[in-house]
Formats: structure tokens, C-alpha cells, sequence
């Protein structure tokens, strides 16, 4: 109570103080003036002479510059007056040392624009709330079976969700690029086919008219539309008269219904939605002989409902998967529901690496304080005499620790400044290194958070590297230093103290960084060496959709035939072939069997066409690929990769065996060594390859190019072919296998690039620190050593006497990095691919290497201390 | 001149209120003597000493200044006790009779049998 009064007092005097600074200067002064002349006055009463009078009384008063500072301390002044004159005297100081500002400045740079650039991301990926009303409310819905997230939900599991489920809402939307006809002619548009719940499950209300009713998205329902602000306006002038107007959408009116905000946007930009319809299942009994059914899929969001935890929606969808599972076949028993948050699903998967690089940068910043410490308690020893000559001229010692801070939080603005245009140029590298590693590209910018946080980090690193020159300074004895008279001197022990600490810190964190970086170099290492099953090289692929408006699939054959000859005989093309799904992009379906003994099993389907394993340079172990003879009139054939025939054939020869396939008998004509068809870095899953012309008909297709030079080159020419049969195609381009391969290798070594460059930086920052400290270690007794070497030593034990001193630093923080990186370690597990995180190889190298570079660092001191001249030494001081 | 003692910080603001308290408005130049007799010369106040607890007692309110004329004609500035300094005055008073009851307990303790 009573303490609070008096702070309350204190702070408003300070206040007041503020204003009237000068008058209560003025003041004091005159206060002072009055007892100095009455003391004077009684003297004199004494019998004192005049002069003796005077000598007296300023005796018993005590330095009266520093009694007035002290006043002024205590009335609350100096917070402002006294921290602008530190400032101004701070700049000039730095001025005058420019390149120990510039060479602190840099480090800072680096180290806060690296952090900015991290926060950057995080901040636009995983801080940032989805624009959607309540988004913490939005889940995304899928299923779970044997640990396997599926990322889709089968028909039966949504049926009995939809209409049972009371905890959320759901829905089920699809992305869909429509031809919408207009006066100007057919463009292509995004759009989204939405079930009806899309809207409340979103939150968004129209802009004018309505969103779907629930029956508009039965079979035979009238086709609707919802349109999007930007279409309605760049394209329809943003007049209310379009509710009620028909659309020619995919060849097929629709009613125009409702425009929803421009405030609305998806992933891909929609710009209309159209009702989804769900098809029937099938619901065909599933045998031995009838090894399939067909089961549609759908992605599913939901909004939780008021109340309800995602936990509770789980535990209710769990309940009803349950009690319908008794009806249902052998394979889905065992399916639970996954249920995550939107964020969750958009950016889950990059939390945990965008997190781990955030620490990282926040560990090389550290390192770049320890140094920066490092480097001004250097400095500070030499200018502890300039810090005695400031204390025996009054300067409080927490005065002069403020005015030392002042320094290194200038210098940490001045890093942060250059340290944000650092940043900038570092997200746009990052983004351009993987944009699928960062996501949500386009808002990631620097903005006002970026700016706070940049801000925040430059404050916390002046005051952490500013730290501990201003507490050795306030310790410092100023008799010792001002009596050695300007002779160098060592600096105190508490100084040397806190370095050699200070560097086996350094060494230890950035050993854990090192450690980390040599993790994800293997296994970025072990990625590229594996094996896709195709020569990617000089291989294109082409992926070709046709309008289903004008296109049935019989005629997409026709096209998709006389395309495919017209290439092959193209200059530079030495073969081509189509298929339905291509490497690395993808199937045609997946076929789910269960085998007599009620084991289930996948089964992975591409349909490929004529001479497809040697245009893309797979190698077949048995038989032969698919050629002209394979027609859809010809006997059933079927190519397995070599996973597949070990499932269908444990030990024996799968050639010319036959096996059910899709209710008929297909009969196996070659085994093809594994081509990763879906992701790289997953283990090959079973693959069945058939006929292109025994498979459904479709008008999408992949086209895959060998040409004889850069797949690029002959790109012109076929997109040249493609408009020769039909010139209202849209351009295409061809991709270069090899870039689909770099795509998938592209998140590590995005990680690589990252996690090494952090590494090495902190790995230099480290040594560096090292050798500073050994480099003063050598001038601080050079004295020491030239007696030395007058006395006789041997420059031999003059150099292990430094060598000594760094090696013994450099293994006390190796040693604590193996540790700090044992533990630390399991962190980065998840980035790494057919790694060990204990992988001895890596850590052994790790420390080696910095031990390596330590003893280097050392040596130079080493050998300069080896050749001084005892007589220079000697005379020097 | 014989060792001089420092002065606490604390044990200055509880001098400067009981000399307010016995004199009367007083200006600097009257505390510091006053103290430096009572202590019979064995505590010695600067300005740098005496000024800043001056300057603290008032932003506590627990004394409060004005300029006047001295008794030579010298304007000064003097000080006065406040109620509420009285106030700190009675309780600071009453902990340092405590703390010095305690202590003088603790210096009366002597050896207990066992080992002389």
C-alpha cells in the first residue's frame, strides 16, 4: 500500500520532472549555492580565514557535479535526458570504429533477416487464421485404416455420417475446371462441385440470391450455378439481372442462382459452384470371382455444430462407422474416422519442418549474440580505461552499463534494418527454392507482424549481446586499470571467464546444428539416389484433357490415336506412347481384392499403351510390354511390376499364368521392375499395367515423349500437332520428366539448403569466436611469451601452449554438442529418409570436422605467438 | 578526524524525519549539522548523500519544501515533516525499536554449559 504510494508519487514526479527539468536544475543549484554559503558564513563565525573557509565547506560537500547528477537521478530525469546523451554518444563511438560496426551490423543481419524470413513464413502458414468465418470450427473428414490416413472418404461411410451425425455438418466439395461459353467464346474457369451443406459449412452467406437447396443436388434435379464476385463482375458487369439467367457450362445450361463475396475465396480460386451429385453405390456382393466393386471416394469437410469438440465429432462418427460395419464386407471393417481441423490438413504436415528451420534460425542467432558478446567484451577490455577515466569523472556504473547497452542496441536496429531487406531477398529464394514446402504462398510478405517481430528479436539481441561487456564493465576496478597507465592490459577475469564460456557454447550449439545438417544431407543423398524405375532424362510427358462438352470418349480415342502417330513421327522424337497414369503422377484406379483366405489386398492399375516400358526406359525382368497385337478384341493381358508378382506368384514364374482380373481371367504376359508411380520417397506398392485399349475409355490421357535431346525442344512441334487436329485446344506444354523428379526431391532439398546453410553460418560464427578469444589470449601476453622465448622455450611449446588452450576449448564444446545432439536429434526425425537420427557415420564427421576447423583457428594465433620477437615484446610495454 | 561511518539510505530518511520532527522547518544546510552533531561527528554528510533522500522523501510525500529567508537573509529552501510523514516516522520508529530488541536479545545469549 505504502509502497505503491510512494511509486505512484515517484513516477508522477518523474513526469513532472520531465517538463521542468531545467528549473529544478536551476533550483538544486541554488539549494546548493545556499548550503555552501551558510556552511561558508559559519566557518567564518569559527574564526576560519576566508579562504580556509571556503576550503572547508566544498571539502565537506562532496563532488557537487556528481551530488547534482545523483539529484537528477533520483528526481527521474536521466530516463530521457541522460539516454539521449548515451545515444549521441553511442553513435559517435561506433562512428568512429566503422569497421566493428559494419562487421557487428552484417552479423546481425544475418542473424535477425533470418529469422524475420522465417517468421515471415510461419507467421503467413501457420499463424494466420483461414479467411473463413469461426475457421477453427471448419474440420476436414477422412478415414483411417491400419495407420494410413486416406485423405478421402468412401460413399457408405458419408451416407451414414451425413444423415446420422449430430455433432457436425457435412460436406462434400470437388474441384473442377468448367468450359464456360460465353459471346466472346469457350474459356476455361475453375469451379468447385459443392454438396448443398457447402455454404453453412463455410459460413458464407450470398452476395445477392441463394445458395443451393438441399434437393439441387439429387440425380435430375435442374442444373444451378452459384457464381463468384470477380466472374459476376468482370464478365456479367455486376448487375442483379443475372439471377434467373442461363449459363452454358460444360455444354449444359444452368440457372444462375446467387453471387457469394468476393471476401470467399478457395485454394484454387473458384470462380462458380455447381451442385455434386453422388452417384449410387455399388452395392454388388464382392467375391472371390467379382474381386471389385466400385466404391466412389469424396473429400469431406465439416463444421462443427455449437458445442460439439472435434473430439466428441470423432468419437460420434467412430460409433455409427461401427454400428455399420456388420453390414458391410470384410475390407472395411476396421476403418475409423479421421477428423482434423482445415488448418490441420492445409498446412499439418508443414509445421513440424517450418518449426524445426524457425529453431534453427533462432539457434544461429544465439550463436551470433554469443559472438557479438564475444567480440565487445574484447573491445570493452581494451577500452576499460576510457570506461575508469568515465567513473572517476562521475558516471554512475549502471550508468555506463546503460550507455554500453545503448551501443549494442543500436547496432542491433541497424542489423534488423538490413537485416528485413536480407529477409525479403531470403522468403523470395525460399519460396522459389520449394513453394509447396512453404504453402500458402501468396500471402506469405513481410507485413505489420513481420515488422513487430523483427523489432522485438533486434531489442532482445542488443540487450542479450550488450549484456555481458556492461555488467564486466560495472565490475571493473578502476584504480588498477587507471594506475597501469595506458599500458594494455589483460582484461579482467570475469571477462575472460564469461568468453570461454561463451565460445564452448557456441561450439556445443552450433556442433547440434551441424549435426542436424549432416542428417539431412544423407538422407537428401539416399533420396537421389533411388531408383523411379524410368530414364527420366530426355523424357516429356503431356497431359491431356479434352472438353467432355465436345468430346465423347470414343472420339477422344480417335484424337488421342491420330495424335499419337503424328508425334511419333515427328524430327527429334524417337518414341511415344500414351498412358493413364503416368510416373510419379498418379493411376488409373486403384482395385481393392480380397483373397480366399480373406486377406485384403491393393492393388494399384495404370492402363498403358503400345511400346509405353521402352518409350519411358522401365526394364522388364520377364516377357514382354504391351504392342499393336494387344487389342481390345484380343485375349486379356496384364503386365505386373515385380511387388505384384511376388504377392501373386511367392517363388514362382508369373509369365503366362493367369489370374482373375476385374471378373474376367487376364493372363500375365511380362513382370516390369518397380516404377514409383505415386511418390518417391514411398515404398512401390503392387502394380497391375494393362492394355490402354482393354481399359474404360476416357478423355484424359497422358502422353509420354522420349526425344533424342532436351524434352523441351520438341514441345513447340507437338503443341504445333495438337492445334492441327483441333485448333480450339488449348496450348499446352510438355514437362520434362526430370523436372517431375527435381519436384519431388525439391521439399528436401529445400530442407537441405536451408538446415546446411544455417549450419555453416553458425559453424563459422563459432570458430570464429574461437579464434578471437585465442587471438587475445596471444596479444594479452605477449609479454609472457617473449620472456619466454628470451628464457629459452622452444617455439614448439609455444605453439602448443595456444594449440593447447584452443583444442581444449573447442573438444569441452564438441563433447557437449554430441551431447546437445543426441537429444536434440529426435527432433529432426521426421525429415529424415532411411536414416538412423543416431547414424554414427554423422555425428563422428560432425565433430571431427569442427574439431578439425578449431585447430586450425587455433593455429594461426599459435604461430604468431611462435615468432615473437622477445626484444619487441620486452620493449613494448 | 576519526573513521567515518557510511550512511544507509534507509537509516538517512529515518535521521532527516526525526530531525524535522524536533526542529521545525529546517533548510539542508540545518539537517546536515543537526545529524552530524547528533552523531557526534561520526557520520559526515555530502550533498551527494543528503540531496537525493531530500528529493525522495518529497516525491513520497512525506515532507514537503518552500523557499524562504534564512535567519542571515539567505533565501533557502526548507523542509517540513508531513502528517503522513509523521506517520512513517511512528512506524519505522516502532521496527527499529523491534529489530533492536531482537538484536539486543541475540548479544545477551551467552555460552550455555558444555564446553567453557
Amino acid at each position: 500500500m505504502n509502497a505503491l504510494r510512494g511509486w505512484v508519487a515517484r513516477l508522477t514526479a518523474s513526469l513532472r520532472a520531465l517538463t521542468g527539468s531545467r528549473r529544478a536544475d536551476d533550483e538544486m543549484r541554488e539549494e546548493f549555492a545556499a548550503h555552501l554559503a551558510m556552511h561558508i558564513d559559519e566557518n567564518l563565525r569559527r574564526g576560519m580565514s576566508p579562504t580556509e573557509a571556503r576550503r572547508a565547506a566544498l571539502l565537506a560537500a562532496g563532488g557537487m557535479t556528481a551530488a547534482a547528477e545523483s539529484a537528477r537521478e533520483q528526481r527521474g530525469v536521466p530516463m530521457i535526458d541522460s539516454l539521449l546523451s548515451d545515444l549521441r554518444y553511442a553513435v559517435r563511438t561506433l562512428r568512429a570504429k566503422p569497421g566493428y560496426t559494419a562487421a557487428v551490423v552484417l552479423t546481425l543481419a544475418l542473424g535477425i533477416g533470418a529469422n524475420s524470413a522465417m517468421f515471415t513464413i510461419v507467421n503467413a502458414v501457420l499463424l494466420r487464421p483461414l479467411p473463413y468465418a469461426d475457421p477453427d470450427r471448419i474440420v476436414s473428414i477422412s478415414t483411417n485404416s491400419k495407420g494410413e490416413d486416406h485423405g478421402v472418404v468412401d460413399d457408405v461411410n458419408y451416407a451414414a455420417w451425413r444423415d446420422n451425425a449430430k455433432s457436425v455438418v457435412l460436406s462434400i466439395s470437388v474441384g473442377t475446371d468448367g468450359v464456360l461459353t460465353t459471346d466472346a467464346g469457350p474459356q476455361e474457369i475453375p469451379g468447385v462441385e459443392a454438396s448443398t451443406n457447402y455454404f453453412s459449412v463455410y459460413a458464407v452467406r450470398p452476395l445477392i440470391g441463394r445458395t443451393f437447396t438441399a434437393e439441387e443436388d439429387r440425380p435430375g434435379a435442374p442444373n444451378v450455378v452459384v457464381l463468384h464476385e470477380s466472374l459476376w463482375r468482370r464478365q456479367y458487369s455486376g448487375s442483379d439481372s443475372i439471377l434467373g439467367k442461363s449459363l452454358t457450362i460444360d455444354g449444359k445450361p444452368h440457372t444462375v442462382i446467387g453471387v457469394l463475396p468476393a471476401s470467399f475465396t478457395t485454394t484454387r480460386h473458384a470462380q462458380y459452384w455447381v451442385p455434386f451429385r453422388m452417384a449410387e453405390p455399388d452395392r454388388r456382393p464382392m467375391t472371390p470371382q467379382h474381386p471389385s466393386i466400385s466404391t466412389f471416394y469424396y473429400f469431406v469437410y465439416g463444421r462443427l455444430r455449437d458445442g460439439a469438440t472435434i473430439e466428441a465429432a470423432r468419437a460420434e462418427l467412430a460409433t455409427i462407422s461401427k454400428r455399420i460395419e456388420a453390414t458391410r464386407e470384410a475390407e472395411w471393417r476396421g476403418i475409423t474416422p479421421v477428423v482434423m481441423t482445415l488448418h490441420e490438413r492445409r498446412y499439418g504436415d508443414r509445421r513440424k519442418p517450418l518449426l524445426l528451420l524457425f529453431s534453427a534460425v533462432g539457434i544461429l542467432l544465439a550463436i551470433a549474440c554469443a559472438n557479438l558478446a564475444n567480440l565487445s567484451l574484447a573491445r570493452a577490455a581494451g577500452r576499460q580505461r576510457e570506461m575508469a577515466v568515465r567513473v572517476a569523472l562521475g558516471a554512475g556504473r549502471g550508468r555506463l552499463a546503460r550507455a554500453l547497452l545503448c551501443e549494442s542496441t543500436i547496432l542491433a536496429l541497424g542489423g534488423a534494418a538490413v537485416g528485413l531487406i536480407i529477409a525479403k531477398g531470403t522468403v523470395r529464394y525460399v519460396i522459389h527454392l520449394s513453394p509447396a514446402s512453404v504453402g500458402n504462398v501468396e500471402n506469405v510478405g513481410i507485413n505489420g507482424a513481420v515488422l513487430a517481430f523483427t523489432l522485438a528479436v533486434a531489442m532482445v539481441t542488443g540487450l542479450l549481446f550488450g549484456l555481458a561487456p556492461a555488467v564486466t564493465a560495472a565490475r571493473a576496478d578502476i584504480n588498477s586499470v587507471l594506475s597501469l597507465g595506458g599500458a594494455r592490459t589483460t582484461g579482467n577475469g570475469f571477462q575472460n571467464a564469461i568468453r570461454r564460456f561463451l565460445v564452448v557454447a557456441q561450439l556445443a550449439t552450433a556442433l547440434v546444428l551441424i549435426t542436424a545438417a549432416g542428417l539431412v544431407t544423407r538422407s537428401l543423398v539416399r533420396v537421389a539416389s533411388i531408383d523411379p524405375g524410368f530414364q527420366a532424362e530426355h523424357l516429356g510427358e503431356l497431359h491431356l484433357s479434352l472438353p467432355r462438352s465436345r468430346y465423347t470418349a470414343e472420339r477422344a480415342t480417335q484424337l488421342f490415336d491420330q495424335l499419337l502417330a503424328r508425334v511419333r513421327s515427328l524430327p527429334g522424337v524417337t518414341g511415344a506412347a500414351l498412358v493413364d497414369g503416368a510416373p510419379l503422377g498418379g493411376l488409373a484406379f486403384t482395385l481393392n481384392s480380397v483373397d480366399s483366405a480373406g486377406k485384403r489386398s491393393e492393388t494399384d492399375v495404370v492402363a498403358a499403351g503400345a511400346d509405353y516400358f521402352s518409350v519411358i526406359g522401365a526394364a522388364l525382368v520377364r516377357g514382354r510390354g504391351f504392342d499393336s497385337t494387344d487389342r481390345a478384341s484380343s485375349e486379356p493381358v496384364i503386365v505386373v511390376n515385380e511387388v505384384l508378382a511376388r504377392r501373386l506368384f511367392p517363388g514362382g514364374d508369373a509369365v503366362g499364368r493367369t489370374i482373375p482380373f476385374r471378373g474376367d481371367k487376364a493372363r500375365v504376359i511380362g513382370v516390369v521392375k518397380n516404377i514409383l508411380q505415386r511418390e518417391l520417397e514411398k515404398v512401390p506398392s503392387a502394380v497391375a499395367y494393362i492394355p490402354r485399349t482393354q481399359s474404360d475409355e476416357s478423355v484424359y490421357t497422358t502422353l509420354m515423349i522420349r526425344a533424342a535431346g532436351p524434352s523441351g525442344a520438341i514441345a513447340p512441334s507437338v503443341a504445333g500437332v495438337l492445334k492441327s487436329l483441333d485448333p480450339s485446344l488449348t496450348p499446352v506444354s510438355t514437362k520434362a520428366m526430370s523436372d517431375v523428379v527435381d519436384a519431388a526431391i525439391a521439399p528436401r532439398q529445400f530442407t537441405f539448403i536451408l538446415v546446411g546453410s544455417f549450419a555453416v553460418i553458425a559453424g563459422v560464427l563459432a570458430v570464429l569466436g574461437l579464434y578471437g578469444v585465442l587471438a587475445n589470449f596471444v596479444a594479452d601476453r605477449t609479454r609472457e611469451i617473449g620472456i619466454r622465448v628470451a628464457l629459452g622455450a622452444d617455439p614448439q611449446r609455444v605453439i602448443g601452449l595456444v594449440l593447447g588452450q584452443g583444442a581444449v576449448l573447442a573438444v569441452v564444446g564438441v563433447l557437449l554438442g554430441l551431447g546437445g545432439s543426441v537429444v536434440a536429434v529426435r527432433a529432426v526425425r521426421s525429415l529424415l529418409y532411411n536414416t538412423s537420427v543416431y547414424d554414427p557415420w554423422t555425428f563422428a564427421t560432425g565433430a571431427a570436422l569442427l574439431v578439425f576447423v578449431c585447430l586450425v583457428a587455433s593455429y594461426l594465433p599459435a604461430r604468431r605467438a611462435s615468432r615473437v620477437d622477445p626484444v619487441i615484446a620486452l620493449r613494448a610495454e | 578526524m576519526g573513521e567515518k561511518l557510511d550512511v544507509w539510505q534507509g537509516t538517512l530518511a529515518l535521521m532527516v524525519l526525526r530531525t524535522l520532527e524536533v526542529l521545525g522547518p529546517v533548510h539542508g544546510y540545518g539537517i546536515a549539522r543537526r545529524i552530524e552533531e547528533t552523531s557526534k561527528h561520526r557520520l559526515a554528510l555530502n550533498y551527494g548523500t543528503l540531496y537525493p533522500a531530500l528529493i525522495k522523501l518529497e516525491q513520497e510525500g512525506f515532507i514537503k519544501s518552500e523557499w524562504r529567508a534564512s535567519e542571515n537573509n539567505r533565501r533557502a529552501k526548507y523542509y517540513t515533516i508531513t502528517a503522513a510523514g509523521r506517520k512513517q516516522l511512528a512506524r519505522e520508529t516502532r521496527d527499529w525499536q523491534q529489530t533492536a530488541d531482537l538484536m539486543a536479545a541475540f548479544f545477551a545469549l551467552r555460552p550455555e554449559g558444555g564446553r567453557t
